[in-house]
């Protein structure tokens, strides 16, 4: 039985041009070197590519879960379609099966967006990521990790290579574990990903 | 004026067991984590963020003030933590700024910028960045720019250049900006500096993790 690819967001949030009443306003996304603009309907299908923090551990997010989601908060079900489809032509989405993830993992980098705040003295497996002085979220030791060193390996799939060898796991086994625990990361906007430097945004 | 800017990553608290002590908190400076034990070796690194101004700190004034509020030692422990290049001098002159500039980049924190301003002349909008549902900051354009635009940039004087590319002006006149006593990208912890990557020598066999020294401890 096939499974859906999980579908992740792309590219860094640059604000908001305007404001969100007039319909001029524009959303900047950068993609590597590539700034993009969005109309707010467009960004709000890639935000909610984020995943929301309640639905990080049911929600496997996929296409169908996505324009779901998009057609619960009111759109049209081909307009969410389309709004999906663009997207991931842009780049700007990025579907993943995660039992062959190294293409993209290859393709893309992590990098964080919030303070480390250390691990928990109740429970030192855990480490929390948030504002200082105020945890946002708590992330299991090895996703931290990842997370660390995030912005200094090339890679996702660099970054999983030396995750690998510290635990002592296969490396096609520490991608599936890093794949399905990203929206964690990105549903509190702890990290974004974004293409390889010099990379190009492939569909 | 001569200032310090803090250098790392800050990756926080480490507990070696249950109930037990923070043992230091960790930050990350380029491939190596730099442990800081006891409470004065952070608070100096921490302070170094901003001492009360909203731009980079005066060093002649952050050392007062850490001896002010640790003591003698703090003075020592400044001058060591710039030998371990968790604090970075620069004096006022632009080669130096441009050596500082060239020899580390810049890194976002946080997200969701918006115009607190809509509607006002270019000169006079602000833009929030924000966390958690709260305005961390709020900047002008080039500093927001400069912000968005440096995770793609190998160092901060790149950033700068890209920044002048895309808006108009001279790379030095972003590198200023930065430098300028209005700038809350670094006090206000929406950015951090570190020392620019290098692809070609990952993986290091001696980079520390969380895992290495939960492991170790």
């Amino acid at each position: 039985m096939s499974i859906d690819p999980i579908i992740f967001p792309i590219g860094q949030f640059g604000g908001t041009t305007g404001a969100a009443d007039d319909p001029a306003t524009r959303c900047r996304i950068r993609l590597g070197d590539r700034l993009l603009m969005l109309d707010f309907d467009r960004f709000r299908t890639w935000a909610q590519a984020h995943g929301s923090i309640d639905r990080i551990r049911p929600v496997r997010l996929t296409r169908p879960a996505l324009v779901d989601q998009l057609v619960e908060g009111g759109d049209e079900r081909a307009t969410a379609q389309e709004a999906v489809t663009e997207l991931a032509a842009l780049g700007l989405l990025a579907e993943v099966d995660s039992a062959d993830a190294r293409p993209f993992a290859a393709g893309h980098r992590l990098a964080p967006l919030m303070l480390g705040l250390g691990n928990s003295a109740v429970d030192p497996g855990m480490y929390e990521l948030g504002l200082f002085d105020q945890p946002m979220i708590a992330i299991p030791r090895a996703l931290c990790s990842l997370w660390e060193w995030s912005d200094r390996v090339p890679s996702l799939w660099a970054g999983c290579l030396w995750l690998a060898a510290v635990e002592e796991q296969p490396p096609q086994q520490t991608l599936r574990y890093i794949i399905e625990a990203l929206h964690g990361l990105l549903a509190a906007n702890a990290a974004y990903l974004d293409v390889v430097d010099g990379g190009t945004a492939a569909p | 004026m001569t200032v310090v800017f803090p250098i790392g990553q800050l990756l926080g608290a480490f507990h070696p067991g249950p109930g037990e002590e923070s043992a230091y908190q960790r930050i990350r400076l380029g491939d190596a984590t730099l442990p800081l034990y006891g409470t004065v070796e952070f608070q100096v690194w921490a302070l170094a963020h901003g001492v009360g101004s909203g731009g980079p700190t005066d060093l002649d004034s952050f050392k007062k003030i850490v001896t002010d509020r640790f003591g003698v030692e703090a003075d020592v422990i400044a001058d060591e933590l710039i030998q371990a290049g968790a604090l970075a001098v620069v004096t006022d002159d632009v080669p130096a700024r441009m050596d500082f500039a060239n020899a580390h980049c810049l890194r976002p924190l946080l997200s969701a910028a918006a115009p607190t301003t809509p509607g006002a002349a270019p000169a006079d909008q602000r833009f929030a960045i924000a966390g958690m549902g709260m305005v961390v900051a709020t900047v002008d354009i080039v500093l927001l720019d400069l912000w968005w635009l440096c995770g793609a940039a190998p160092t901060l004087w790149s950033a700068c250049q890209r920044v002048a590319s895309t808006n108009g002006g001279a790379p030095l006149e972003i590198l200023d900006h930065f430098f300028a006593s209005e700038n809350p990208l670094i006090t206000r912890n929406v950015a951090y500096l570190d020392l620019p990557r290098d692809p070609a020598a990952f993986p290091r066999p001696t980079a520390a993790s969380c895992a290495e020294a939960t492991r170790e401890a």
